[in-house]
């Protein structure tokens, strides 16, 4: 992928001011982590074509066909405080579900906390990963895998996983829907460095169906149930259940 | 579960030769323990925090002659106590099936990743600040952990 031709066509300001691209590499979040430590400067992109270590969360693997989709990460420095740290995992969806809306005539979903989806299936995989030292936030490592051209899929991935060229029944252009992305990660960064969390959380809600709905929350092997509320100035879920309020931060959400 | 159930639970507790009772309903559940050793009463599910006060506080609050929950001893000054700077869930490895980041008895150094804490699928890695010998690990793999809660105690070297 040529870097000069995504430098060119993005009007980001932060994000992709620097961007190293790889042939094939480990895991681009290793990458990525391994230049923060170095002291790397917020914005660095590191794009592979092919990952041998592709990961998501909990060591999951993370598959995608050499050449059709995009696994890149992006070193992000958010000055936004230790407690609303979960605010980042929505931005990164909210980015990628803008970005998909501006290249198609699809419709995405967000997925509370950080998935987006094209009609019910996960087209988009994102591991962030924060480094702390001594309590305060050295940076966000955000690892973002969108399946762009991919028609193929195994097939336990099958019922979960799709990708913006089976949903919309075209080939798309990689370069552009990564330029916007990249846009669209610049954008709304401006405005976590600014302090506007409020207008994440606004914008986030506005491409998630569960709000007013009943859902199940599993985390481990407990099941909380209850009808999805709102956001938590922290980006944490809000949920009704029978006899009072409750915050949740961990968890699968299914809509029942 | 409401306020007047938790105190009745407290009374059970306090009239029975039981040390402990621990009730589960809807995925909530809380310790009353008599035990001043024993952990604060928990009140946990899907990592979900009550968005008024939670539950062990309110029988703490209410009923202060039961003793349901000391806090836990103070650790010996003398330890370095690495904190949580988030609220979210501890791991201490990186995946199910990996090895875990540190033991207790090992030596680590600043940089040393000592946990994961995970908030809203965000893995917050926990790096230690000093170089030392880790004496305790206070929380158990994959239970929710507050903010600024101590999670080790390291003897600096």
């Amino acid at each position: 992928m040529l870097k000069e031709e995504i430098r060119l066509s993005t009007q980001s300001k932060i994000i992709g001011k620097n961007i190293h691209t790889f042939d094939l590499l480990d895991s681009t979040n290793l990458k990525a982590k391994s230049l923060l430590q170095e002291g790397e400067e917020e914005g660095t992109i590191v794009i592979a074509e092919e990952q041998t270590a592709g990961r998501g969360r909990m060591g999951r693997s993370w598959v995608s066909e050499r050449g059709k989709n995009l696994t890149f990460s992006v070193v992000l420095k958010p000055q936004i405080s230790p407690e609303s740290i979960g605010i980042v995992s929505l931005y990164g969806g909210l980015a990628v579900a803008e970005a998909i809306q501006d290249q198609s005539h699809l419709h995405p979903e967000c997925k509370w906390p950080n998935d987006v989806l094209l009609n019910g299936k996960k087209c988009c995989g994102i591991l962030s990963e924060a480094v702390f030292k001594q309590g305060s936030l050295v940076g966000v490592v955000m690892g973002i895998g969108i399946n762009v051209n991919q028609r193929v899929f195994t097939r336990e991935l099958r019922a979960t996983a799709t990708s913006m060229s089976i949903e919309t029944g075209e080939e798309l252009n990689r370069i552009s829907v990564l330029v916007a992305v990249v846009n669209q990660m610049d954008e709304q960064y401006r405005l976590i460095q600014a302090g506007h969390l409020d207008d994440i959380r606004e914008k986030w809600k506005a491409y998630c169906p569960m709000f007013g709905r009943m859902v199940s929350i599993r985390h481990h092997d407990s099941f909380i149930t209850g009808i999805a509320l709102d956001l938590a100035h922290d980006g944490g879920l809000i949920l009704t259940t029978e006899h009072k309020q409750i915050k949740v931060l961990a968890g699968d959400v299914t809509l029942n | 579960m409401d306020l007047t159930y938790l105190k009745k639970l407290v009374r059970i507790v306090e009239q029975s030769g039981v040390d402990e009772i621990e009730v589960e309903e809807e995925g909530l559940r809380v310790r009353v323990a008599k035990n001043s050793h024993t952990n604060s009463s928990i009140a946990h599910a899907a990592s979900a925090q009550a968005v008024a006060s939670p539950p062990s506080q309110a029988v703490q609050g209410e009923n202060p002659a039961s003793q349901p929950a000391a806090p836990p001893a103070t650790p010996e000054v003398k330890y370095h106590e690495v904190k949580s700077p988030i609220v979210g869930t501890f791991y201490r490895a990186p995946a199910p099936d990996a090895e875990e980041y540190i033991q207790v008895g090992q030596t680590v150094q600043p940089k040393t990743v000592l946990c994961i804490i995970e908030a809203m699928k965000l893995m917050n890695e926990i790096e230690c600040d000093i170089a030392g010998r880790v004496v305790k690990i206070l929380v158990e793999n994959g239970q929710p952990v507050e903010y600024n809660q101590t999670l080790f105690l390291i003897e600096p070297v």
